[in-house]
């Protein structure tokens, strides 16, 4: 219930600032008559009425199992720890992001190995650091050396 | 008689069986990395043929697209991440499958109905490219857009328990699909002042947030994963019950992968799904769809293989590229100096054989390296959670910066996976929202493209009698979903 209740609040908002953001789009001497706004702003009515029928439905279903006497799903308690662990996973993700260009691709690799794999629960030590050498050479001989996509090179220079 | 003749000689006469061999272990190897699509596999060998015989360069550069569009399905059933656009349709049952611990059986099913699906399409290529080729060259704007309606339909069946939701998704999808420069007036829409954002958002980098880094952000918080049986994690192709249960959903993968497959634009992506969503439509095993049914792999798969032949239809016939991939099989046949068109049999009609037998080793050679290949990503992806997870993310970072070179490319991945974290979270189901993605495009930019030509006039859509062929059917599926709820729902609640 409360589930489908945030899933409601959630959707409404995303409709609006949607039809917010659609309704500044400007013309131009090219456009036809839909024009470049013209779908978006369906696309959010439409969501945006979706948000209330869900919201509806849900407030109905919460009425009828109250009249009979039903208890509500239970919520479950794990949300704020997976969004925890989640916040992590993606801290690390944008690490690298910031990091690559600056350390470059082979380092930044056999960094991200090793911080994703202890965050976790893989003890530091010497196995985790030679796999997570290995790990980035092997990415390195297959996408740099084998495929030939041109990395973020180290800004200290290829020595780093 | 003598076609055949001439194609077995040039197959034991010219360098094809190598190079047939060769561009589907090509082709495997891009495929299967997230980011690498078929087209730049396809680019990357190009090079190498300019000094090879024609018949053994085109055959190349099918073999690796052949392989490419297969090796797809091998992260999407393994790791949740699809290598492909067209392999989105097969996460749903085979990293199911993988969770149960079946994960040998999910990737011996791909493999057999990807070779079903080459052998068919190219029996369809060989057949029936003139009469095909014909139907695509009618499709105009109003039955492209009709062919988007077709493919959005789908999410009445997909929506999973709440079709509001289900709905809601797919319009979250088609409102990813506006980011970028309008289709008709190039206006910028959504793009905050961003210049990476002019070109939109790529359907696949959307697919690896939603369904991977999402993945990962959750399994974040969760404990060691239970280890597969031995037995259960190795290859296993289906035995004859499950080949006899295989039947249908690889006839009707089939059947619309030709479909697709021959028109310019549609491609892999569309029949995948569709081919699902019938698959279960006509299933005996409905229930079991989304947790794990052969059947929801064995459908994608076929159609998407099926499609990696007939594509070619349009290639060959008119020399119109109906997608990337395509386009680079074009500049193949250019570079050898072949001409595309109604007279390439006449005056190329040893490579055209040539490249059937290719195609015909390239399917086969798909078997025997799948064999190979298979049994070490099964025994890579059952490592420890830890070093898997660090890798998948390590590979998801490299694949997804091989697409443009583009750091901002990774940030978008990561947005994509909060936004699947959030999707999980409340109940929102991933593929309606990538069916918008991926059919928000063709649907606006022709729906638009109809209305200029029609003058604002909404019954262009119905004058066109393929146009309103397709939306009769789209309108069909769509009642017959809502039908088949509604009855569920009043059983229900009789019960």
């Amino acid at each position: 219930m409360a589930k489908d209740l945030t899933c409601a609040a959630v959707l409404f908002v995303v409709a609006a600032v949607y039809y917010v953001l659609a309704s500044g789009i400007g013309r131009s001497a090219l456009s036809d008559e839909v024009g470049p706004a013209g779908l978006p702003v369906v696309y959010a009515t439409i969501l945006g009425g979706l948000a209330i029928l869900l919201a509806l439905k849900t407030g109905l279903r919460y009425l009828i199992a109250r009249q009979r006497h039903t208890h509500a799903e239970p919520g479950k308690p794990r949300a704020a720890y997976v969004l925890g662990r989640a916040a992590g996973t993606l801290a690390i993700g944008a690490g690298y992001v910031l990091l690559v260009n600056i350390l470059g691709y082979w380092l930044s690799l056999a960094l991200l190995l090793p911080a994703m794999a202890s965050y976790q629960g893989q003890p530091i030590g010497r196995r985790l650091v030679l796999i997570s050498i290995a790990g980035a050479t092997v990415f390195w001989v297959l996408f740099v050396w084998l495929l030939g996509i041109p990395m973020p090179q180290p800004w200290l220079g290829p020595l780093a | 008689m003598e076609s055949l003749t001439q194609a077995l000689t040039l197959l034991v006469t010219t360098p094809l069986v190598p190079a047939a061999a060769l561009g589907v272990a090509w082709g495997i190897l891009g495929g299967a990395l997230p980011g690498i699509s078929p087209s730049i596999t396809m680019a990357l060998v190009l090079p190498f043929t300019y000094g090879m015989d024609p018949g053994a360069a085109i055959v190349l550069l099918a073999a690796t697209y052949v392989g490419a569009e297969y090796g797809g399905s091998i992260p999407a059933i393994l790791i949740n991440t699809p290598g492909t656009n067209a392999a989105a349709a097969t996460v749903l049952d085979g990293y199911e499958m993988q969770k149960q611990g079946r994960g040998g059986e999910a990737l011996g099913i791909s493999l057999y109905s990807g070779v079903i699906g080459g052998l068919f399409g190219l029996t369809m290529l060989v057949l029936l490219t003139e009469p095909l080729a014909r139907v695509a060259l009618s499709f105009t704007p109003m039955a492209y857009f009709a062919l988007g309606v077709l493919g959005l339909s789908v999410i009445a069946s997909l929506s999973g328990e709440s079709l509001i939701k289900g709905m809601a998704a797919g319009i979250i999808g088609l409102m990813i699909a506006t980011v970028g420069s309008d289709p008709i007036s190039g206006v910028p829409r959504f793009t905050f002042e961003q210049a990476d954002l002019l070109d939109g958002i790529p359907p696949i980098l959307v697919m690896v947030g939603l369904f991977a880094v999402s993945e990962l952000l959750q399994q974040s918080s969760t404990g060691e994963w239970r280890k597969p049986d031995r037995d259960m994690a190795r290859l296993r192709f289906p035995n004859a019950a499950l080949r006899r249960r295989l039947a249908k959903p690889q006839l009707l993968g089939s059947v619309i992968g030709t479909f697709e497959g021959v028109m310019p634009g549609a491609g892999g992506t569309i029949a995948s799904f569709m081919s699902y969503n019938e698959a279960r439509r006509w299933s005996r095993n409905r229930d079991e769809f989304g947790k794990g049914s052969p059947e929801g792999v064995a459908a994608p798969e076929t159609a998407n293989n099926t499609v990696a032949a007939t594509a070619l239809v349009p290639v060959l016939s008119f020399g119109i590229p109906g997608s990337n991939s395509a386009a680079i099989l074009l500049g193949g046949l250019l570079v050898h100096g072949i001409v595309p068109g109604p007279r390439l049999f006449a005056e190329n009609g040893d490579v055209i054989l040539g490249l059937y037998a290719g195609l015909f080793v390239a399917s086969l050679s798909l078997l025997v390296l799948g064999m190979l290949i298979l049994p070490v990503c099964l025994w890579l992806v059952n490592r420890p959670k830890a070093y898997l997870m660090a890798f998948i993310y390590a590979l998801i970072f490299s694949g997804v910066y091989s697409i443009d070179y583009s750091l901002f490319d990774l940030a978008l991945v990561l947005g994509a996976g909060t936004i699947g974290l959030t999707m999980r979270l409340v109940g929102l189901p991933f593929l309606p929202a990538v069916l918008g993605v991926v059919l928000g495009y063709l649907v606006e930019s022709n729906y638009r493209r109809s209305l200029v030509l029609s003058g604002g006039d909404h019954f262009i859509f119905l004058e066109d009698r393929i146009a309103l062929g397709l939306l009769s059917v789209a309108a069909l599926f769509i009642v017959g979903s809502l039908a088949t709820r509604t009855w569920r729902f009043l059983r229900a609640t009789a019960n």
